[in-house]
């Protein structure tokens, strides 16, 4: 709440901004941050031309050719137009008499234009002089015969093999040869299905099966190829997954799923690989090679005529030149961009680090960081960079900028290595020194009792009492069964000592949600709520002792509800200890040696839960079977409480409400 | 209190070596082929952990190079086999054990007819070798649609495309140490078994007069302490074997290096740099190495299981 408020503040002030410089752009570039949500970042086009001329009716495509010859799809005037961008005319206007709905288009490297034409049933292949060429209709194979064939968007690859996104087809993106048969389906939403119906599917019969609803898929948008020959589509309805790149076979080659819009309408590729996808709502998206979100800009506004806002955004184009060409569907209207200098230098920087020149690439970035000192992006490039070039060190704090702990701990590992091979001999020496140390110690101490005099001093450190039942804890964690046993019978343990556990460890817990390294500290300290953290805490604890007292004293347990108060203050030992151990390790362990921290976690976990278990079955003296009872009734009755707790606030408020307007009225009725 | 020790006088020591000869003469036998066959090769092991050694030229000398490189340079050992070794040997070493344990004590409550039955299919796993292992586990977790877990879950509806569980590194630790602990059970197993049947039954009677309640302290203050020697066999083999198993991660990727060394335990490090690429120090260096971590971890199950004056001597 608080970080909406803050960020609808600053959106507000850069608002006034933005009017007072009077720059171009009509609508604010995000970007997202180390968290994944989006944020605000500079310019990365500005509009630049804005054609109104051409008479469009709800236009469906766009696309460009190497020369530089913008092909639109007019979907409404059953025409396309090629136009020159650079001089701005109408070059030539393709109205050909077959065409009922044009909605796709796609130009070859040797300058055929394929036609998707969902009305006439067909994609129309042209060549260069735009002469009709030849007409894929529906492949008469038998697997096909009873599917929709409303070819709405098409692409080629470089074989010539035709892709198609057909109207109504969720079985997927129809592949046919280039003679016109039918190859198959190149690839396929799947439904992803929620949990519960995984369990329907896994109990269920098969007729009880068939009676489910199916979950639709999320269906194809549209299809391109790029100069490599890869394809990528869109689908609507899909959070991630939206736009994917696909391998031959057909697989997604994004290694995390591409975030973005849930209504992506087209997708094109520049010749560096860098992905631009329109969303029907106006928005334009940018990604990596990789699909991770570079830029987000344009915004959806129907009844404004201001460029850059759509009434709807079906289709996106690059000219060579690297403007960005969108059209308006509703308005018909085209719009270009301008790169900025910033958007251009993040492009070769990105370029050149996949090139291998980390070096040159470096350059780049740091000029981009100049530009905006918080780009996520720009700092991982750097770190990249930095990290490619061997300087861990520096690399380390542009990871932690960035967010990027993976990377952060890969060159924090090169970096301890670099320590440890400097320090080896001298850890090793010391390490020998100790061991010797020891013996001698030792042996020292067979004659002369020098462990006696520490010995002696450790026992009247203990013989204290409230150290002493402190240090119990140790007891009943390393035993058990005999320490509880103590606690019930010899009254051991103190009220004092379990309250001064109970608070290291919630200084301990505060510490470990907090206090990590930055390699695992995986919420940042500023969105932790330690005031949430600690009231659950002590609620929690404190419910659990009332209602484990409630439930034993009807259930014949033994403990008096002074013991169960100390039950889990002696039982949680072994866990603040394990804390206390992770908390350390996490400042100086990597991933690669993660698992020492959940092991010490996990045993810590056990440890404190088996001690708690045995500790409760001992001291109110029960069998297994009953403390398994009494354990779950005190978790039923929790739940009875928080739900009568609930209840009273809600009638304390409601009286609290009553009693006011009943001074209101006293009030109006005695003062008035 | 044990007595101190007397130093023996000459005299006395060559009477004893005489009147314990036949002692001696007994224990060639067994001690020959000890010598000659495991504790030569140990040394020479040693030896050569300080040399560089190809196989085809005479061992050079290069002192502790070996072990200098091993944990400076050696970034597959430091980032995958080091952490992979330890995650597996405390996984699968405990874990084994502890289920070995348990399934023992279980198999232990049953009449002698099912128990039987059921200890043989228990001790199965260990006693079979690599080839059916291969078989039957790459069999479940096989990498296409008719890998019996693939075909799972997609008939749930959880994956679309089948997972390459043997192939790749997220899940190929996992698995591993599934298949370990299957197989690793049966380990000190037998053993266990028989130390518990050989328990005298009236101590739990006595104890149950006692005022012992339940099962549960049955196993901490009867069962346990009453087999020790058989817990401690039991530790030792669980912790040699676990630092030995190695073969399986090659046996279910089917390569040595495992994929991406997401397997990669020291056995197999050893493996890949002795019988692969020929360098018999190095691989020499690390098997030093292992030795002296089996040993370490050794001491400590001595420790806990071992009897008092077992440790102090």
């Amino acid at each position: 709440m608080k970080k909406t408020l803050a960020l609808l503040l600053v959106l507000l002030a850069s608002l006034q901004a933005t009017s007072a410089f009077a720059v171009q752009a009509t609508s604010f570039t995000y970007t997202v941050d180390d968290t994944m949500t989006l944020v605000r970042t500079q310019d990365a086009y500005l509009p630049d031309k804005t054609i109104s001329s051409l008479g469009l009716n709800s236009p469906e495509d766009l696309f460009f050719d190497d020369s530089g010859l913008l092909y639109i799809a007019d979907t409404g005037n059953k025409r396309v137009l090629v136009y020159d961008s650079l001089r701005e005319q109408v070059v030539k206007e393709l109205a050909h008499p077959d065409f009922r709905t044009p909605r796709g288009l796609y130009v070859t490297e040797e300058g055929q234009l394929y036609v998707a034409d969902a009305g006439a049933k067909a994609v129309f292949r042209f060549d260069g002089d735009l002469a009709l060429d030849h007409t894929f209709l529906k492949p008469d194979t038998a697997v096909f015969a009873d599917t929709n064939y409303e070819p709405m968007k098409v692409a080629v690859d470089k074989a010539g093999s035709i892709y198609i996104i057909g109207e109504g087809v969720y079985s997927g993106v129809i592949q046919l040869a280039p003679t016109g048969e039918f190859l198959g389906y190149f690839t396929v939403n799947r439904s992803r299905p929620s949990i519960q119906q995984i369990i329907q599917r896994a109990l269920f019969t098969r007729e009880q099966r068939a009676n489910l609803v199916d979950v639709a898929p999320g269906t194809f948008s549209n299809v391109f190829v790029d100069k490599q020959g890869i394809v990528y589509t869109t689908s609507m309805g899909l959070e991630l997954d939206g736009l994917k790149k696909h391998a031959t076979n057909g697989v997604n080659m994004f290694v995390s799923p591409a975030w973005g819009e849930e209504d992506m309408r087209d997708v094109t590729v520049n010749g560096e690989g860098v992905i631009f996808v329109s969303s029907q709502r106006g928005k334009v998206t940018i990604y990596s090679k990789a699909g991770e979100l570079v830029f987000s800009f344009g915004s959806n506004v129907a009844d404004l005529d201001v460029s850059g806002l759509y009434g709807s955004l079906p289709s996106i184009a690059v000219s060579p030149n690297g403007d960005i060409w969108t059209v308006d569907g509703m308005k018909g209207y085209l719009q270009s961009y301008k790169p900025t200098v910033y958007a251009n230098t993040v492009y070769e920087a990105m370029t050149l680090y996949e090139q291998g020149r980390y070096k040159d690439s470096l350059e780049l970035w740091n000029q981009a960081l100049r530009l905006n000192q918080m780009s996520v992006l720009a700092h991982n490039g750097v770190g990249n960079a930095l990290f490619h070039e061997g300087q861990y060190e520096q690399s380390m704090g542009h990871f932690e900028v960035a967010g990027n702990r993976h990377y952060y701990s890969e060159a924090f590992w090169e970096v301890r290595n670099d320590w440890l091979q400097k320090t080896l001999p001298l850890v090793a020496i010391a390490l020998i020194a100790l061991v010797l140390l020891a013996l001698l110690i030792r042996r020292l101490d067979k004659k002369r009792h020098i462990r006696g005099l520490l010995r002696g001093m450790w026992a009247r450190l203990a013989a204290a009492p409230f150290v002493g039942n402190v240090l119990f804890a140790l007891t009943t964690a390393r035993h058990p069964l005999d320490g509880y046993y103590d606690l019930r019978v010899k009254k051991r343990g103190s009220l004092p000592a379990a309250t001064f556990l109970y608070a290291a460890f919630f200084v301990t817990f505060i510490l470990y949600q907090t206090s990590k390294g930055f390699i695992y500290q995986f919420v940042r300290v500023q969105d932790i709520d330690v005031a949430g953290l600690s009231a659950g805490f002590f609620v929690l604890l404190g419910m659990f002792i009332f209602c484990n007292w409630l439930v034993s004293s009807i259930n014949d347990g033994d403990g008096t509800l002074k013991q169960i108060y100390m039950i889990p203050a002696y039982a949680l030992l072994p866990l603040l200890f394990a804390m206390l151990i992770n908390l350390a390790l996490s400042y100086g362990v990597t991933y690669s040696e993660s698992f020492i921290l959940s092991l010490v976690e996990g045993v810590g976990i056990l440890w404190s839960l088996a001690t708690l278990f045995l500790g409760l079955m001992t001291v109110h003296d029960y069998s297994f079977k009953e403390t398994v009872k009494s354990l779950l009734m005190t978790v039923v009755f929790i739940i009875i409480a928080a739900l009568v707790a609930l209840i009273f606030i809600v009638m304390v408020e409601r009286l609290y409400q009553f009693l006011g307007t009943i001074f209101q009225e006293v009030k109006r009725n005695v003062y008035a | 209190m044990t007595t101190k020790p007397h130093r023996l006088s000459k005299r006395e020591e060559k009477a004893r070596l005489k009147r314990d000869a036949g002692a001696y003469a007994l224990l060639v036998p067994y001690a020959l082929p000890f010598i000659l066959f495991i504790l030569m090769p140990v040394v020479m092991a040693m030896g050569l952990s300080f040399t560089y050694f190809d196989v085809i030229n005479p061992p050079s000398f290069t002192g502790f190079l070996n072990y200098i490189t091993l944990f400076t340079q050696d970034t597959v050992f430091l980032k995958n086999v080091l952490p992979n070794t330890f995650l597996y040997a405390l996984v699968v070493g405990p874990g084994g054990y502890v289920l070995s344990f348990l399934i023992a004590w279980m198999l232990t409550q049953l009449p002698k007819g099912p128990r039987t039955v059921l200890a043989l299919a228990v001790y199965t796993p260990s006693m079979l070798g690599s080839v059916f292992i291969g078989v039957v586990w790459r069999a479940i977790f096989s990498g296409d649609q008719r890998g019996i877990v693939n075909y799972l879950l997609m008939e749930l509806g959880v994956i679309d495309q089948p997972l390459q569980f043997l192939l790749t590194p997220n899940h190929f630790m996992g698995i591993m140490i599934l298949v370990s602990l299957w197989s690793a059970m049966g380990i000190g197993f037998l053993a266990m078994i028989s130390g518990i049947l050989n328990i005298n039954q009236e101590l739990y009677e006595a104890a149950y007069v006692d005022g012992m309640r339940n099962r549960f302290q049955e196993i901490i203050y009867i069962t346990v302490p009453s087999m020790k020697p058989q817990m401690l066999f039991g530790a030792v083999m669980a912790i040699v074997n676990a630092f030995n198993m190695g073969w399986i991660g090659v046996t279910l990727s089917g390569a040595n290096p495992t994929p991406e060394y997401s397997g990669q335990l020291i056995t197999n490090h050893i493996d890949d740099f002795g019988f692969i690429r020929y360098e018999m120090g190095y691989a020499a260096a690390l098997s030093v190495v292992l030795l002296m971590v089996v040993y370490l971890f050794n001491r400590l199950a001595h420790r806990f299981f071992g009897e008092r004056e077992e440790v102090e001597s």
